[in-house]
């Protein structure tokens, strides 16, 4: 549940731009049953014919603090695979970090880790 | 001939003469314009405050650079399943927001939740849960997207343009929407697409609409390009 500590809030974004913690998106799972670290949401990135490899890997570096070589590798991941899980953490912060690459146009979605495997 | 982004010790410069800043600056103030409209107004509905939206000889191809309209009706890259209008989405306890209709701006503003595959339209489950995230996200999304856009109009007063780090960031976003754009109207779907376009580079031989907004594509992603080499030497590797 590592989040890279050193997220910075993205350039354009001012605080209030962010979905309040405490918003409620998607349904959480029974806290009876399994907790929010149980299952982490995940944040993906997949592919697209227009968005530069140099502009993806420059996001995944500025806005993540990824070094180079994991930003490239995660580029050329969703390059020839489709996507990429670029992030993995608690649902709030999934959700920030996928508005923000909106904000860059990149089109990343959430995704509760569905368990073993996934 | 408009000179490649470097950077420098005073800041991100590029050197862009004075029809290629209008150029650009118009297409940025077409894409505000389309984050403007909203769900209510046609997509293709040109701004008529434009500078320099007349009074020029090439007339046509200001038209065509205008609104960034969709090259015909239902054009090139089809509506995401779900997104188009009609009936309502069922009642929910919280918010929802449909996807936008006009393909381009839903490319600006993707949703943020999908079924397996990506498949936008796979389930209703996730259908919900995207438009749950719409109705969270987009206002702001539109808002720092329009932010970088009018930033990235007012940066280009005068040659050369110097950016900040700051700017530069807030400036290739703005870009980058750009071609997010014209993508959508051109149809690129594909990386063979994507090719297909980038063999456009004769201006002298454009006479349609397609050619041009296939050379304003190349443009833009060239003058993106080097700014991306320029800002990635100011990261830690």
């Amino acid at each position: 549940m590592v989040w890279c500590s050193q997220v910075p809030v993205p350039p354009g974004a001012s605080p209030d731009q962010v979905p309040g913690g405490s918003t409620g998106l998607l349904e959480r799972p029974d806290p009876s049953r399994l907790t929010v670290l149980d299952r982490p949401w995940q944040v993906i990135v997949w592919n697209d014919p227009v968005n530069l490899m140099s502009y993806v890997s420059y996001v995944f570096r500025s806005y993540f603090g990824f070094s180079r070589e994991k930003a490239d590798r995660l580029m050329l991941q969703v390059h020839q695979e489709g996507k990429a899980i670029v992030a993995s953490g608690q649902r709030e912060e999934a959700e920030r970090h996928v508005q923000a690459m909106h904000g860059y146009g990149l089109w990343a979605t959430l995704q509760h880790e569905t368990g073993e495997g996934a | 001939m408009a000179r490649a982004f470097k950077s420098t010790p005073k800041g991100f410069v590029a050197g862009l003469e004075r029809a290629e800043r209008r150029l650009l600056r118009t297409l940025f103030q077409d894409v505000i314009q389309l984050l403007d409209d909203d769900r209510a107004a046609p997509p293709a509905t040109p701004a008529t405050d434009r500078p320099g939206a007349a009074g020029t000889d090439r007339d046509a191809f200001w038209d065509i650079v205008a609104g960034l309209g969709p090259l015909q009706d239902g054009g090139p890259g089809g509506t995401a399943e779900g997104a188009a209008p009609g009936p309502g989405p069922l009642p929910t306890a919280a918010p929802y927001r449909p996807a936008p209709a006009d393909p381009a701006l839903a490319r600006l503003l993707p949703d943020g939740v999908v079924g397996d595959d990506g498949d936008e339209g796979d389930g209703e489950a996730a259908d919900r849960a995207a438009g749950e995230f719409r109705a969270l996200t987009e206002d702001a999304v539109r808002r720092s997207k329009t932010q970088d856009l009018q930033r990235a109009v007012a940066a280009l007063q005068a040659n050369p343009v110097v950016l900040t780090e700051p700017e530069a960031v807030s400036f290739s976003r703005a870009l980058n929407d750009v071609r997010l754009v014209l993508s959508s109207r051109l149809g690129i779907e594909t990386e063979e697409d994507a090719e297909t376009v980038h063999e456009v580079d004769d201006w002298s031989s454009a006479t349609d609409v397609e050619s041009y907004m296939a050379l304003l594509y190349n443009f833009t992603t060239w003058l993106l390009e080097t700014l991306m080499v320029a800002l990635s030497t100011r990261l830690p590797d």
